[in-house]
Formats: C-alpha cells, sequence, structure tokens
C-alpha cells in the first residue's frame, strides 16, 4: 500500500513537470499572435486613457496625484506590454510582420506618455494638446491592429 | 419621527455600503468591455441578494441565530467545517481585495504607493474594531458611500446618450469581435460581485447583535428591498459611466484611477474628490465587514463567543482569529499583486463558493421548526429555488470560463 | 420528554442564563442505568469531543491541537444534563457560564496574546 502511494505520487509529479515544461515551451505561431494581440490591447488602453488624462488635466480638473498615478500607470502598462511583446521570438514570417508593425507603436507610446509627464508637470497647454493629438493617433493605429489581427 | 429618521439612516447606510471592491471593478470593466448589455446581470444578482438577504434576516428575527451558526446544526459537522473552510478563505481573499481598494484609493489622492499604503490601512482597521466603535463607523462609511452617487451626476452631466445605452441593455449578447465565453465570464464575476458571502453573514450577525426579533421584520426589509435595488441602481451607474466614455473607444479597464478619470473630466476636481473619497469609504466599510466576518464563521462554527460588541477579554478566541484575518490579508497584499487582479479571482473564487453560502440558507428558511409561521411561502421558495439553480450554474462554469478567456483577456 | 439526540441536541449552540454563547454540543455522554438503558448524563464541548465525532484526519487533526493546548485539564468541558434549562433551537442553561470551566484555547489566548496587546479591556 505505502509503494503505491509512492508511485500515485510520483505520477502526479511527472504530470506536473510534464504540464510545466509543455507551458515552458517555445510559442507557437497562434500563441504568439494572442500575445501580442494583448500587448497591443494593453498599449491602447494606456494611451487613449493617458489622452483622456491630459485633456483633462489641460482643463484644470485633475489634481496633481492622481495624474501623476495615471500616468505612472500608463507608461507602467506600455511597459509591460513591451515586455510581453518581446519575451518569445516570433516563430515565424506572419507574426514577425505583427510584431514589426507592434514593437514601434508601442516604442512611440512609452515616448508619447513620457512627452505627457513632461507636458502635464511644466503646465505647457500647447505641449500637452500636442501630445494628446500624438496618443489619439497611436492609439487609432494600435485600435486597427487589434482588429486586424484579433 | 425619530423612528422614521432610524429607518432612513439605516436604508442610506445600506444603500452606500451595498457596493464594494468587486462591484467597482466588476461594473466598471463590464461597462467598458460590454457597454450595458451586462445591466441585466446586475438587475438579477440584486433580486437574488435581496430574496436571500430577507431569508437570512427573516431566520435571525426569529430564532435569534445567525445563518452560519445553524449551518452546523442542519448539515453537520463535516459539511459544516467544508462550508467554514471554504467561506473562511473566500472571506479572507475578500479582504485582502477590500484593503488593497482601500489603499489605492488613498495612492489616488497622495500619490503614494498603495503597498506603503497597505500597513496603515489593515493598523486602522485592526485598531477600530479592537476599541469596538463598531456603530458609528458603520453609520459614517455607509453613508459616505452614498458619494458614488456622483456618478450617476456625471453621466447627466456629459449627456449620456440614454438611447443608445437603453438600447445596449436590452440586448443581453457580445458586440462584434468579443465571444461569449468572455460575455459569460464577466456575467459570473458581475454576479458574484452582488452576492459575495461575507455579505448575508455580516448581516445576519449584525441581526443577531441587535437583537431582531419579529416585530423588526418590516425596518429589515425596507432595507432589503429598498436598501440594495439602489445600491444595484448605484453600481449600475458605475457600469453606465464606462459604458459611455470608454466602451466607444476600446479600452479595457484594469485600474481603479481609470474607474474615477470619466468623473474628473466631466465634474472637473470636485467631483474627481468625491469619488475618491467615495472609494474609500465603500472599501474601509467593505474590509471592516469582511474582518469581522471571517471571524464570525469560524466562531459561529466552533459556537465561541464572538461579536463586534464583545470586547477582546470576553472573546480572546473571536478577536484573535479577526487579527490573523487581517495580518493574512495583508500578507497577501504583498506579494505585490495588483489589489484589481486579487479583485478578479476573488470573484471568480466566491462564484465558485456562492451555493455552499445559499443552500442552507433556502433549508433553513423552509423548517418550521425554527420559522414556525414564518417558513417560505410559495413566492420566496419560488425565487429562492431558481436562483439556487442560477449559483449551482455560475459556480460551475466560473473556473473553466475563467481558464478558457484566460481570466477576460 | 423525548429528544432525538442527532436532531435536537447535537450540533446546537448553548446558551447560559444570560444568553451568552458557551460553545456548541460538540459530543453527547451517555451512561447505562441501573435497568441497563442508557440514558443521557452530559453535553461535551470542546475540540477533543468534536475531533472525536468529525472521524478521520481530519479529527485526529482536530483533537490532536486541542490535546497539546489540554494543560490543566485533559478532555472537553462537561456539561452534566441536569443544567440544561430547556432546548429550542439553541440548548439553554439554568447556570452563568461563569461557572463552568473555561475553554483552554480562550484562556490561553487571552492570556498569551490579548493581555499583551494595550487598550483591550475596552468594551462598548
Amino acid at each position: 500500500m505505502k509503494a503505491g502511494r509512492w508511485a500515485g505520487v510520483g505520477v502526479a509529479l511527472l504530470l506536473i513537470w510534464a504540464g510545466l515544461a509543455y507551458c515552458a515551451g517555445p510559442a507557437d505561431a497562434h500563441e504568439y499572435r494572442r500575445t501580442a494581440v494583448q500587448a497591443a490591447q494593453a498599449g491602447l488602453n494606456a494611451v487613449r486613457t493617458a489622452a483622456l488624462a491630459g485633456v483633462s488635466d489641460r482643463d484644470g480638473k485633475l489634481i496633481d496625484p492622481y495624474l501623476s498615478v495615471l500616468i505612472d500607470e500608463s507608461a507602467g502598462a506600455v511597459a509591460s506590454a513591451q515586455n510581453q511583446l518581446a519575451a518569445q521570438p516570433p516563430p515565424d514570417d506572419a507574426t514577425r510582420t505583427l510584431r514589426d508593425q507592434l514593437a514601434p507603436l508601442l516604442l512611440d507610446a512609452a515616448g508619447a506618455v513620457g512627452d505627457l509627464d513632461h507636458a502635464t508637470s511644466a503646465g505647457d497647454d500647447a505641449g500637452i494638446d500636442a501630445v494628446v493629438a500624438r496618443l489619439r493617433q497611436l492609439g487609432d493605429r494600435l485600435n486597427d491592429l487589434v482588429d486586424r489581427y484579433r | 419621527m425619530k423612528k422614521f429618521l432610524a429607518v432612513t439612516l439605516g436604508i442610506l447606510t445600506a444603500i452606500g455600503g451595498f457596493v464594494d471592491i468587486g462591484d467597482l471593478v466588476a461594473a466598471s470593466q463590464s461597462g467598458a468591455r460590454f457597454g450595458m448589455s451586462l445591466a441585466w446581470v446586475m438587475l438579477v444578482g440584486v433580486v437574488g441578494i435581496c430574496a436571500y438577504a430577507e431569508m437570512a434576516g427573516r431566520v435571525v428575527a426569529i430564532t435569534n441565530r445567525p445563518v452560519f451558526d445553524l449551518v452546523r446544526e442542519r448539515l453537520g459537522p463535516r459539511m459544516g467545517l467544508l462550508n467554514l473552510v471554504a467561506s473562511f478563505l473566500v472571506t479572507l481573499m475578500t479582504l485582502g481585495a477590500e484593503l488593497g481598494g482601500v489603499a489605492l484609493a488613498v495612492e489616488l489622492a497622495t500619490s503614494v504607493h498603495r503597498l506603503l499604503w497597505v500597513p496603515v490601512a489593515g493598523v486602522v482597521l485592526w485598531v477600530a474594531l479592537w476599541r469596538v466603535k463598531f456603530e458609528t463607523l458603520e453609520r459614517v462609511f455607509g453613508l459616505a458611500g452614498l458619494l458614488l452617487v456622483v456618478f450617476v451626476v456625471a453621466l447627466f452631466q456629459m449627456h449620456a446618450p440614454w438611447p443608445d445605452l437603453w438600447h445596449q441593455a436590452l440586448s443581453p449578447m457580445p458586440d462584434q469581435g468579443e465571444n461569449w465565453n468572455t460575455y459569460f465570464y464577466f456575467g459570473i464575476s458581475l454576479f458574484a460581485s452582488a452576492l459575495t458571502p461575507y455579505e448575508v453573514f455580516f448581516f445576519s450577525s449584525g441581526g443577531v447583535e441587535e437583537k431582531w426579533g419579529p416585530k423588526d421584520l418590516p425596518v429589515m426589509r425596507a432595507n432589503v428591498f429598498i436598501g440594495f435595488p439602489l445600491g444595484g441602481l448605484l453600481a449600475l451607474g458605475l457600469m453606465a459611466v464606462a459604458a459611455v466614455v470608454y466602451h466607444p473607444l476600446d479600452v479595457q479597464l484594469n485600474s481603479l484611477a481609470q474607474v474615477a478619470l470619466p468623473v474628473a473630466a466631466t465634474l472637473g476636481k470636485l467631483g474627481l474628490a468625491a469619488a475618491i473619497l467615495a472609494f474609500f469609504a465603500t472599501t474601509f466599510g467593505a474590509a471592516m465587514e469582511t474582518g469581522l466576518s471571517s471571524a464570525y464563521v469560524v466562531a459561529q462554527y466552533f459556537g465561541w463567543p464572538w461579536g463586534k460588541l464583545l470586547g477582546p477579554r470576553r472573546a480572546a478566541r473571536f478577536h484573535v482569529v479577526l487579527m490573523v484575518s487581517i495580518l493574512i490579508g495583508m500578507a497577501v497584499l504583498f506579494t505585490t499583486i495588483n489589489p484589481i487582479q486579487l479583485t478578479e479571482y476573488m470573484l471568480v473564487f466566491s462564484a465558485v463558493v456562492l451555493p455552499l453560502t445559499y443552500l442552507p440558507i433556502l433549508v433553513v428558511a423552509n423548517d418550521r421548526q425554527y420559522l414556525g409561521d414564518h417558513v417560505n411561502g410559495r413566492f420566496a421558495n419560488a425565487v429562492g429555488m431558481v436562483f439556487l439553480v442560477v449559483v449551482v450554474v455560475a459556480a460551475v462554469a466560473a473556473i473553466p470560463l475563467m481558464i478558457v478567456t484566460g481570466a477576460g483577456g | 420528554m423525548i429528544l432525538f439526540v442527532g436532531f435536537d441536541l447535537l450540533d446546537r449552540q448553548i446558551l447560559d442564563r444570560d444568553g451568552q454563547d458557551v460553545g456548541k454540543v460538540d459530543d453527547v455522554e451517555f451512561t447505562v442505568g441501573e435497568d441497563g438503558s442508557p440514558y443521557l448524563t452530559a453535553l461535551l464541548v470542546g475540540p477533543e469531543a468534536l475531533g472525536r465525532r468529525l472521524g478521520g484526519w481530519l479529527g485526529r487533526v482536530v483533537s490532536g491541537v486541542a490535546a497539546r493546548l489540554a494543560m490543566a485539564r485533559p478532555g472537553p468541558i462537561r456539561i452534566p444534563y441536569d443544567a440544561v434549562e430547556k432546548v429550542d433551537n439553541a440548548v439553554h442553561l439554568k447556570i452563568r457560564r461563569e461557572l463552568l470551566p473555561e475553554p483552554e484555547l480562550e484562556a490561553w489566548l487571552r492570556e498569551h496574546v490579548i493581555a499583551r496587546i494595550p487598550g483591550n479591556d475596552h468594551e462598548e
């Protein structure tokens, strides 16, 4: 009976190991696409939220601590999206194209959020408007990408 | 006149106390993702909690025993222990999520990182419950929770497209580009947010301490049938704001800051301050309730003296469980998990545990030995049975849907 | 009075004369009378008694923890059935709970945990 119980434990451990090995393996095209779309969606969330925040701040509707939390969150979200995208190499040509379209967008997004931080700290209304326009444009392009590859 | 004021105060406290971090997250995320097409789930959830809270309240008023007390009697010590473990763990998770919500709310007002607020929130919560000054706190936080009405005000101020919202609400299906799995996943989370187990434990335990009798039934029913639906309306307000602002932009919500942004954009700094204060009040109030509920269920299973009105020397075991629960809640947050994500998991696990909470209530509410003539009538039983089926379906589907949709990703 | 122990007594809440919680009826004690038939002599309260009833490894865990704490007095709290006033949806005793031995865990926690934290003697 004892031997049987140990055998059961051994089989369970083996199955868990096999499961982990499967999950940790290289992504196939479908998984990569799914991850990339998630990263794009995260980027979309961040830039459009940041745009809203920028407009509201320009109109004097936000308190400073709150705005800084929003901007930090947007920056963090874009950074994680970039990490998520870079975690695995694209397995085939189609996914390579996807990455080549998405990565620069996310890079631009990171820059734009940083610029928004500067503009809002400086109280530069014209600057804020310019960044918001960029953020909106990025949002549209990210949205297109998400729609195309979902 | 005094009685009228007391009753009104009770109802207002119930309205403000209805919403917690689960509702804040589930309602807003559903609104952003699906517009108003999940509004019906909120409605169903409110009907469910009203039906079961009334049953639990009736049981308390007639037997003077809290509902969880009777679980062990009716189901036996083994099933009771299973019920205890499941309920305790889920309530603990909820406590962690609420404390996380408190930390997030304070972060919004101060920009100091939320992890630094977690110990503060935990200690303040514990001191409040240690020194046993509950009733005043409950009133204050319940009424402050009413500030969530700022979301409804914002809806009017932003000239929400009411016909569109109404149309969305009447078409209960996912829109283009979304699938039924995700739709039902969000639906189940929303459902669970209205029916979280701790609400019933807390409600019935409070009734025992206030020594409800049969003559308190009308007031109890007023609190339930007026307070909870109006609370649900506040949650719908959150959903609608997200539906108007974020849904057309295809933006998904995953932070409390995002939830408040439309209010700020429409009503300015005052509106924003009100929203942040409302977040703080609802989550801290809920943290008090979940903290107490986790201790209630353990004490009520073992038969220990319990109560928010009993000092630590009179109920050492109860207060120690309370302390340990708060510590565990804080520990979970110190793993740096995002409180929003913790809330999402908490809702799924609440959904799984719901049948364990609600089946015993239905059983006890039908037991003539306990309730005499006050047992469930045919209508109450019909509603109760329908909900039991819904609750079981939700419980079974919750985890598979979470896995298939990648937690709504 | 005819009571069905399984339905009416076991796992029911015990309240003292003032309505304060004492514990649950975790188990009951029977004694065999002179005529050979068993009759109920006492209610047993405490995790040792509960653990025995739960059975299996779970019950052993519960009883084991309790046994480790039992210093002054081994075994569950025994309430003679004479002390029971009436049984409705709870078991009501004729005596105040101060007359019963205090549960080990409660005493231990009060001395070693609660007493060390300031402000513990306040009550509403």
